[in-house]
């Protein structure tokens, strides 16, 4: 129970960055997307807190939407990458290459 | 299609949504959202845990946080219904040639002002719990509204005839200019708010003085017309309620 919370309260400020790098693979949506996250491991978040994080972004003009029919029942909202969106991604990769270097190195110290 | 588990949680999250004051465009967009997420889920044989988490209230409270409160809309929308509450009170009395200001009717805005707290919590925090059991929920709104308007209806007929603290009583020309700005007020709240409610209300409530000023005196009187106008809207409201209930029996 702990160790979700605790990874919940991690996951908080990363996962726009996740979510951006996985909407510039191509155009998606909300579903499709949350089971993209879980396939790449992300297991302890509710499907459903991706909804608004990605109205902050639309909103924050990092992403744009669509809205298409879809065979398998309502109208799918599609997202994708707005210019403004790369760029905020470009920054937090360079933002989480930093952090990793930080804290692999804190760890390492630490194992040693 | 969605569960009714499922469809309980999206009305009890938009309501939760709405009290804490979340703008309407950003409810509108994540409950659609959810709802589609919710139909393919579904589908897949997840259940609406899977989604929201085991603790729904919990999942309901960190979208609202993570959601801004509409302040530019809540500072036009409280002070906006407030005013068509004071409407509403102002109507009736301008609409029958009576409108005056004394102290009952300063004092009585506190109780209406109240009954509209007991009616909204009902609307927002009783009735989406009881999504699942139709004939509950409408035996409790039907009470509850009953109720409220019974209140207001005995609060009227005490409040007419109290002309001893009158501070001011309009003329008939200025009854005529209250009356339009309330219908003013009424028709910018429905345009604001982008629903009817406020005129249908309005036209509702004026039902009673207008009929009151057409119908003559002695069959206004009359019991058996009494009983003829109960009967006609007894029967009207039971086939309101039988529309309703075959309209979701197709739906389900």
């Amino acid at each position: 129970m702990h160790i979700v919370a605790d990874s919940t309260q991690m996951l908080k400020g990363i996962l726009d960055g996740c979510i951006l790098s996985i909407i510039e693979e191509g155009e998606i949506y909300g579903y499709e997307l949350a089971e993209k996250l879980q396939s790449y491991g992300f297991q302890s978040f509710s499907e459903g807190s991706i909804y608004p994080l990605l109205l902050r972004m639309q909103k924050e003009g990092l992403v744009s939407s669509v809205q298409r029919k879809s065979t398998a029942g309502p109208k799918r909202k599609y997202y994708s990458l707005t210019e403004a969106g790369q760029v905020e991604l470009e920054q937090f990769l360079g933002r989480w290459a930093e952090l990793k270097q930080s804290v692999d190195a804190v760890i390492t110290k630490g194992g040693q | 299609m969605l569960s009714a588990k499922s469809e309980q949680f999206l009305i009890e999250l938009r309501m939760y949504l709405v009290q804490r004051g979340r703008s309407d465009e950003d409810i509108q967009g994540i409950v659609d959202e959810l709802e589609s997420h919710l139909i393919e889920s579904e589908k897949n044989g997840k259940s609406v845990e899977s989604i929201v988490g085991k603790d729904p209230k919990q999942y309901m409270k960190s979208i609202g946080a993570s959601l801004p409160v509409a302040t530019k809309e809540l500072m036009v929308l409280i002070p906006a219904t407030l005013l068509v509450i004071l409407a509403y009170l102002a109507y009736i009395p301008a609409l029958s040639g009576d409108f005056k200001l004394s102290q009952t009717v300063l004092w009585g805005i506190i109780p209406v002002i109240l009954s509209l707290a007991v009616y909204s919590s009902l609307i927002f925090k009783v009735l989406p719990k009881l999504h699942a059991k139709p004939v509950k929920q409408g035996i409790i709104a039907v009470a509850v509204s009953t109720g409220v308007i019974g209140f207001w209806v005995a609060f009227y007929l005490w409040m007419v005839p109290e002309t001893a603290s009158a501070y001011f009583t309009a003329t008939t020309g200025q009854n005529y200019v209250i009356l339009a700005i309330c219908l003013a007020i009424f028709i910018a709240y429905a345009l604001y708010t982008k629903s009817w409610i406020t005129i249908i209300v309005a036209a509702l409530m004026s039902a009673g003085p207008l009929a009151e000023n057409w119908i003559p005196q002695e069959v206004n009187e009359d019991p058996a017309y009494i009983a003829l106008a109960i009967g006609g809207f007894v029967l009207i409201g039971i086939a309101i309620v039988w529309f309703l209930m075959s309209k979701r029996h197709k739906t389900a």
